[in-house]
């Protein structure tokens, strides 16, 4: 048995500081020689002033000036155009000058996040020109890869959430704030614990196989927030595999994964973007392939010092239960079965008649999601600092007990420091961006204790103890030991990044960006032998899980920007390096015969080490050219070669681009004639990305060592895998076209953009016949499989008063997906699960006719006519089964934002359509011993019956029963209508907050799923599964206030 | 590359500033660099796990994976072809037990024979079986690709590895036929193949066994710890099963002769003694890892044995009368081998060769029986059988009576008929192998009376079909090329 090398991590942690130097001497690409050459030549261009145009030239004089925000900052890179094109761009200090400018010429100052301005030169030569932040809605700051951009002039499609929509929901995981409100993007909590990983699904599903895991790249303030995945436990939603985020130990969590989001502060994120076009993907290459997702945290603001604190509290609900039957139903129903099996009620047929009092009833439902959760959150930040520094510096504690929770819960202490610094002449700026947060979380496993048998006996007997006797002879579905088996995580998470950045030149920038984050976890989970059953020589375990990761990034880049020839170029070319270590560490004592010994693993008669351990390193060099012509055409190119540590030799690279470009058509004279258009944009793009998400080494085929005892005197030595050397990259590409309007001077925005992703040479684990040795390998697939999309965005700004204030921001998406081909798809495992050209959410069922009033049987369409039901799961025989496609046909959120004086208002409506399972039909018939809806009551009983449910019966295949279950009756409407969030806000007016010296005050009421609309059978038409429990609503009231 | 630089340099040299040209050509470079380098992405090798071209470098770590082979046959939580499977679901599927929750559908198919190919048991069995040989075949392509081992461990390595596959391919056909025959590692190929028919496997078995018997010691050395490895006369039994199952019966004869004049084994002085850890007539007795949970039991004894506690619990499966009839009176295999509870005012009863089960069954608790896989008796029957079918009727009875007499019976009388003979031959088996590694299900079928044999005792018809087990409807989803047992 090989133990945890601990001086591992220092070992090799120098080389590849090495590996940097190494490369300052020796790599010299022809990629950068070519950035270079044109950069220098297009840098010599960029310096010439404008050639004189017309007349004498007494009349023309050199104007010089400077450009500064509202907060007195000078704006470097603040492009200047004059009427033809041409133009130049601030410096590091916001000066520019012109050599030969006539009175008449008209300066078009244009800065990202700014509203423009125009300036008539007339007879200044020196102007100082101050810039206001934009209010409209086209020119706001958007965060893109490397940079920022906007809605008017980009050419990507990146969607946005910003800190305002962030504060209104009471979520600790703040990547919960998408749903509703980024068209495209759907999230699903895995567990419904508030530490649980989450499901993040950017336009579609892409994988032909669900057990790989695909996620977006999530890159924290210029960090990725990427451990690796070496933890052998797998959770499964909704087709994909869901990382276990910040818990790699191998230990499972009662919340299946814990997200590292947990450990973000929400009230610290400024921003959240959504990168999911080619155009604004492509700069990060091969790890774009699942879309990216950038988070930007709050930064410091020059000016006075403010003070801002936040404090809410509330609770927690599960306002939706689902009719089950009371325990004379169950009884009768149980009774039914039996009879119709030619059973005796006797104890071995039925020992929950038998053993078990018949007159008891326990609302199992009520007892297993019944309860209240609550939920408190306090934020405190301080911002100040002069135009040279500025600071921000943020605490936040959160804490939220889940209804399922018996103790302690879910809490989350956080700070965070944002520092600017700029050298006088603005050379150079640092920018340095830390957070650090604890979190921690009792949970315990939940059995699905809510379809228990109503009559089932109590859960603690007279002394308090677990009632295992009581239980018997059905002690094996007495799940209630683990409400004695505490289960807890905590977790540390440093994030920081340093970006300094140096003017070099006029236009011209170098920057570095370091990166560094960090996370440590503990859990533990306890099984005391007081929580097990006494009859079988119960012993003590106790299980700790340790994850370390680190990951370092490096991002040299140099950026240009200027106006050469007729139109202003941008220019970025960069390069990364990131290494990323994981490590995982289990410890399993057991055999403990005393609780007492419990809490120290040394004491553990039996103890088991399982370590994980893998390193990832990536690198990649990228380039990005954007021109713009008069502010009417704009192409911008990506390029980026990427390299992956996750591949063999020689396939570790590859090559990834794109193509944006976009047209402001209202920019052009013959739109003049429609003046109630004030912008009007198309834009198109085209591009590769690629992915590299299969764990790594995957190209090696790796032996362990057994975790358990020995084999005589040898320890044994498994082989874990397949390997296929050939991996290489995957490739994802995506076309997009997208139409955007503002309309009435920009009261109304519109965007409609279609897309089309084709992903390819898919990285999956393909299933193969275990014949081989192993059940499936790592390997490209050659399918095929296309996402095709529409996403409408609409903003309405209906009235824009003073006093009044009516906004609605609506967002619709539609998402087609189909397997486009898969060469030979015949000898593939896929065939009888997939069709070619049908979704990928193909699921096939049996057509459900009715119950057969003669014998109460369910009865199915026999499609081929052969006389039989057939279900066929390999694709070679007669399958009687017809495809039912289970994803939203479409889904999206209308968010009304209301303010009058000292009030505002935002209401999310959040709804989807599509079909799902319904509670009535379950994998347990009815007749078996578990509870049932009371629907089921309508059962078959004697010929003649026309009914809903058929003839109860005790053997799920003794009758049609258990096809039911392979259906269309499980199967029907789920859509619905959420209101996933309200929020009312009252200010204190300005003369209360003047006699108690505030800056603002406002109090404060936040409802989180206050309403559902569906017709759906069941508890939640998200969750769609009897048993677990429904989104709670959550209710919270609170008040901040700015000194 | 220094051609390319100079051509730059005037262009560079518009830089005015010597320091930006610094920064600038860094930076450039840099960047360049992190776009081509293959060895930035070089990573080391993760300190948990070994890569398959290191694993035969050394004696230890080769014998390492050795000993894994024999670690996974023996431990595993649900029954696997070696662990329990062959004994349970072969003995629900012919006349030797009876399952007791008839609404447990998955082990039902098996007692109705009733298979379905989506049965996850049978899933199970195979994956398991094929995991296991995947790990002979890459033993045996590492000791064979690697030079660096001892030349003797090298040989007796790959020899044990050779025993251990077929050992497991002899299991695979007596429950699904043909089965694909694989010896290499390479997945694009072996996860394609096609079944190949029972006769050609075993001619492979028998020369695979042959060669191994050649090469293997009688003793026990490489794997410390008992008769817990493939030695030379396991190989010898396997071949004496192998040549029972083709018919040669001289191959038998000679194969048991050789076990049985070595004098490495004897029968145990009692039934009860069988079992025992260290038993004398053991020739492979695979020992658990008793550090987890339940592995000081056999899953014979975790399966079979009912719970002990105030509450009677029924036993998963009892024994039916038919069988228990067939225990002649005074059978002291009966009084040590079968144990009876009283359920609901009936009487079952139930096998218990093993006698640690769910009760006993603790971490770490003491491992009182080995797991045994062959015995010296099962070769007194086989030679028994061989000597019947070479006419040798006193000879048979001879080996008979050595069974029967530790069974406390009566010895047969040496001049019985051949009709007799036959009979007490198959008789002694039924009692002296039942509810043990699926032997009665191999006889009946090796027999060919299985359809007329179940079908009477169990009072219900059992057709041809379901003499084969079905292949797993997953592999047939995998793997086109496969195709399945008629029937199903």
């Amino acid at each position: 048995m090989k133990t945890a090398e601990s001086g591992h991590v220092a070992r090799s942690a120098a080389p590849h500081f090495y590996t940097i130097i190494h490369l300052y001497l020796h790599f010299v690409m022809k990629l950068v020689i070519s950035i270079l050459l044109i950069l220098s030549i297009l840098f010599t261009q960029a310096q010439q002033p404008p050639p004189p145009t017309t007349s004498a030239a007494n009349t023309r004089h050199q104007v010089s000036g400077k450009v500064i925000n509202h907060r007195g900052e000078p704006l470097a890179r603040v492009s200047i155009t004059l009427r033809n094109g041409s133009g130049t761009v601030t410096d590091a200090q916001g000066q520019f000058t012109f050599a030969h400018l006539q009175p008449s010429d008209i300066l078009h100052i244009s800065f990202v996040g700014y509203a423009e301005q125009r300036i008539v030169v007339g007879s200044r030569n020196n102007l100082v020109i101050t810039l206001q932040p934009t209010s409209n809605h086209l020119d706001e700051v958007v965060v893109q890869g490397y940079g920022i951009t906007n809605r008017r002039t980009g050419t990507g499609n990146i969607s946005r959430v910003t800190a305002e929509e962030i504060e209104k929901q009471p979520v600790i995981n703040v990547m919960q704030i998408l749903q509703g409100r980024s068209a495209g993007t759907s999230i699903t909590n895995v567990s419904g614990a508030v530490s649980a990983s989450l499901s993040i699904v950017v336009r579609g599903l892409t994988g032909i196989e669900p057990s790989v895991i695909r996620e977006p790249l999530y890159i924290v303030d210029g960090v990725p927030l990427t451990p690796l995945n070496l933890s052998p436990v797998q959770t499964t939603v909704g087709g994909t595999t869901i990382s276990q985020g910040t818990i790699q130990s191998g230990m499972a969590s009662p919340a299946g994964g814990q997200s590292p989001f947990f450990n973000i502060n929400a009230a610290d994120v400024e921003s959240i973007e959504v990168l999911k076009d080619a155009d604004a993907t492509a700069i990060y290459g091969s790890r774009a392939a699942n879309g990216v997702i950038l988070i930007t945290m709050k930064k410091g603001k020059a000016g006075k010092t403010v003070t801002d604190l936040n404090v809410y509290t509330g609770f927690s609900k599960v306002t939706r239960f689902f009719p089950l039957l009371n325990t004379a139903q169950y009884v009768q129903l149980r009774k039914a079965a039996l009879l119709n099996d030619g059973l005796p009620l006797d104890l071995f047929s039925a020992p929950d008649l038998v053993a078990w009092d018949t007159t008891r009833y326990t609302d199992w439902q009520r007892y297993a999601f019944g309860g209240s959760g609550r939920v408190v959150n306090a934020q405190l930040s301080l911002t100040g600092g002069t135009t040279q520094t500025n600071f921000r510096l943020g605490a936040g504690y959160n804490y939220q007990r889940d209804i399922a929770a018996i103790s302690g819960g879910n809490q989350r202490g956080s700070l965070s420091l944002a520092l600017q610094h700029k050298t006088p002449r603005q050379k150079l700026i640092i920018d340095l961006s830390t957070q650090y947060s604890i979190t921690s979380s009792n949970l315990i496993y939940n059995g699905t204790t809510a379809l228990l048998p109503p009559n089932a006996p109590a859960v603690f007997d007279r002394q308090g103890k677990l009632n295992y006797s009581g239980w018997t002879p059905l002690v094996n579905s007495f799940m209630f030991g683990s409400l004695l088996q505490p289960y807890e995580a905590s977790t540390s998470l440093l994030n920081s990044n340093l970006v300094l950045t140096y003017n070099l030149a006029r236009g011209w920038t170098a920057r570095v960006n370091l990166g560094y984050n960090n996370s440590f976890s503990r859990q533990s989970h306890t099984i005391p032998i007081t929580s097990l059953n006494p009859d079988l020589n119960p012993r003590g375990s106790l299980t700790f899980g340790r994850t370390f990761f680190h990951n370092l990034i490096t991002e040299p880049q140099i950026e240009y920007t200027g106006f050469v020839g007729p139109g202003k170029l941008s220019a970025l070319g960069g390069g990364t390096y990131q290494s990323n270590k994981t490590n995982g560490l289990l410890n399993a004592g057991s055999n403990y015969t005393s609780d007492l010994l419990l809490g120290s693993i040394n004491a553990a008669p039996t103890k088991v080490v399982v370590e994980n351990d893998a390193q990832y390193k990536y690198t990649g060099g990228f380039l990005r050219l954007s021109y713009n012509l008069f502010d009417k055409y704009v192409i911008n190119l990506n390029g980026r070669r990427d390299g992956s540590s996750r591949f063999g030799a020689g396939k570790r690279f590859g090559n990834f681009g794109s193509i944006g470009t976009a047209w402001i058509f209202s920019a052009e004279r013959f739109m003049k004639g429609l003046p109630f258009v004030s912008f009007g944009k198309l834009r198109g793009s085209y591009g590769v990305t690629g992915s590299d998400q299969i764990g790594d080494y995957a190209y090696l085929s790796l032996w362990v060592f057994g975790t358990g005892g020995r084999y005589g005197d040898h320890s044994p030595l498994f082989p874990t895998r397949f390997a296929d050397t050939l991996l290489h990259w995957e490739q994802n590409r995506k076309l997009e076209g997208a139409l955007q309007l503002g309309l009435f001077k920009d009261r109304i925005n519109l965007e409609v953009a279609y897309y089309r992703n084709r992903c390819n040479n898919q990285l999956i684990s393909l299933p193969v016949a275990t014949q081989g040795g192993f059940a499936n390998v790592i390997t490209n697939a050659p399918a095929n499989v296309q996402n095709t999309g529409l996403e409408i965005l609409a903003t309405v700004h209906a009235i824009r008063q003073t006093n009044w204030q009516l906004t609605t921001r609506l967002n619709l998406s539609v998402n087609r997906n189909k397997l486009l081909s898969y060469p030979n798809f015949e000898q593939s495992p896929y065939k009888g699960r997939y069709e070619i050209g049908k979704p990928l959410n193909i699921q096939k069922y049996l057509q459900f006719t009715g119950i057969d009033p003669a014998t109460g049987e369910y009865n199915f369409a026999d499609r081929n006519g052969d006389g039989q039901i057939s279900i066929d799961l390999t694709g070679n025989t007669v399958d009687d089964r017809a495809p039912v496609i289970l994803a939203p046909r479409w889904e999206g959120g209308i968010t009304t934002e209301l303010s009058y004086r000292q009030w505002s208002l935002s209401v999310l409506f959040y709804c989807r359509q599509q079909k799902g399972f319904n509670a009535l039909v379950s994998a347990e018939q009815p007749g078996a011993r578990t509870n049932q809806p009371t629907a089921v009551m309508n059962y078959w009983q004697k010929e003649g019956d026309r009914t809903t449910t058929g003839k109860p019966t005790v053997y799920p295949t003794t009758s049609g029963t258990n096809y039911a279950y392979y259906s269309d009756a499980r199967i029907s409407d789920a859509s619905f209508i959420r209101l996933q969030n309200l929020s009312l806000y009252w200010n204190f007016p300005d003369r209360t907050l003047q006699k108690l010296h505030l800056g603002s005050l406002r109090l404060f009421l936040q409802g989180e799923n206050l309403l559902l609309i569906t017709r759906y059978k069941g508890n939640d038409p998200e969750v769609q599964q009897l048993g677990a429990m429904p989104r709670p609503a959550i209710i919270t009231a609170g008040l901040s206030c700015k000194l | 590359m220094t051609n390319k630089l100079t051509l730059c340099a005037p262009i560079l040299v518009r830089f005015q500033c010597r320091n930006r040209l610094l920064v600038a050509g860094l930076l450039t470079s840099l960047i360049g660099g992190l776009a081509g380098c293959e060895k930035i992405v070089e990573v080391p090798l993760p300190a948990t796990s070994i890569p398959q071209s290191m694993v035969f470098t050394t004696d230890q770590e080769a014998i390492s994976a050795l000993a894994g082979t024999y670690y996974r046959m023996v431990n595993s939580n649900t029954p696997t072809l070696i662990n329990g499977g062959m004994t349970i679901y072969s003995a629900l599927a012919s006349d030797e037990l009876v399952v007791f929750d008839k609404s447990n559908t998955a082990y039902l198919q098996y007692y109705q024979n009733n298979l379905q190919a989506n049965n996850p048991f049978i899933a199970y069995l195979w994956e398991n079986s094929y995991q296991l040989i995947y790990q002979f075949n890459a033993i045996l392509e590492g000791v064979h690709s690697n030079h660096t081992l001892t030349p003797a461990i090298q040989e007796q390595i790959a020899a044990q590895a050779m025993v251990g596959r077929a050992f497991i391919y002899y299991q695979l056909t007596t429950l699904f036929g043909a089965v694909p025959y694989i010896t290499i590692t390479d997945w694009r190929t072996t996860t394609i193949r096609k079944r190949e028919p029972v006769e050609r496997v075993y001619s492979q078995l028998i020369a695979d066994l042959k060669e191994a018997e050649q090469r293997l010691p009688a003793s026990y050395n490489l794997i410390t710890g008992g008769k817990t490895s493939f030695n030379k006369w396991a190989a010898t039994a396997l071949l004496a099963r192998l040549h029972a199952i083709t018919g040669n019966w001289q191959g038998v004869l000679t194969a048991c002769d050789k076990i049985m004049n070595s004098g490495d084994y004897a029968l145990a002085a009692t039934p009860a003694g069988v079992f025992h850890l260290n038993s004398p007539e053991a020739i492979l007795q695979l020992k658990q890892d008793n550090t987890t949970y339940s592995f000081n039991a056999t899953r014979e004894g975790m399966f079979l044995l009912p719970i002990d506690g105030l509450f009677p619990f029924p036993p998963f499966a009892y024994l039916p009368q038919k069988l228990l009839l067939d225990f002649e009176s005074g059978d002291q295999r009966f009084t040590d081998w079968t144990q009876s509870r009283e359920i609901d005012s009936r009487l079952l009863h139930y096998p218990a060769k093993y006698k640690v089960g769910p009760s006993q069954a603790e971490p770490g608790g003491q491992i009182q029986e080995g797991y045994m896989v062959l015995r010296l008796a099962e070769i007194v029957l086989l030679r028994a059988e061989a000597r019947f079918r070479l006419d040798d009727i006193s000879g048979a009875i001879d080996d008979l009576n050595l069974i029967r007499q530790r069974a406390t019976l009566k010895p047969l009388p040496t001049d019985l008929q051949e009709a007799e003979t036959l009979r007490a031959v198959q008789q002694e088996r039924r009692i002296e192998l039942f509810c043990e590694w699926g032997h009665r299900w191999v006889d009946l079928n090796r027999w060919g009376v299985a359809e007329t044999i179940l079908s009477i005792n169990k009072s219900a018809p059992v057709s041809r079909n379901a003499l084969l087990f079905p292949i797993p409807a997953n592999e047939l989803m995998s793997n086109p090329n496969l195709d399945q047992n008629t029937g199903y």
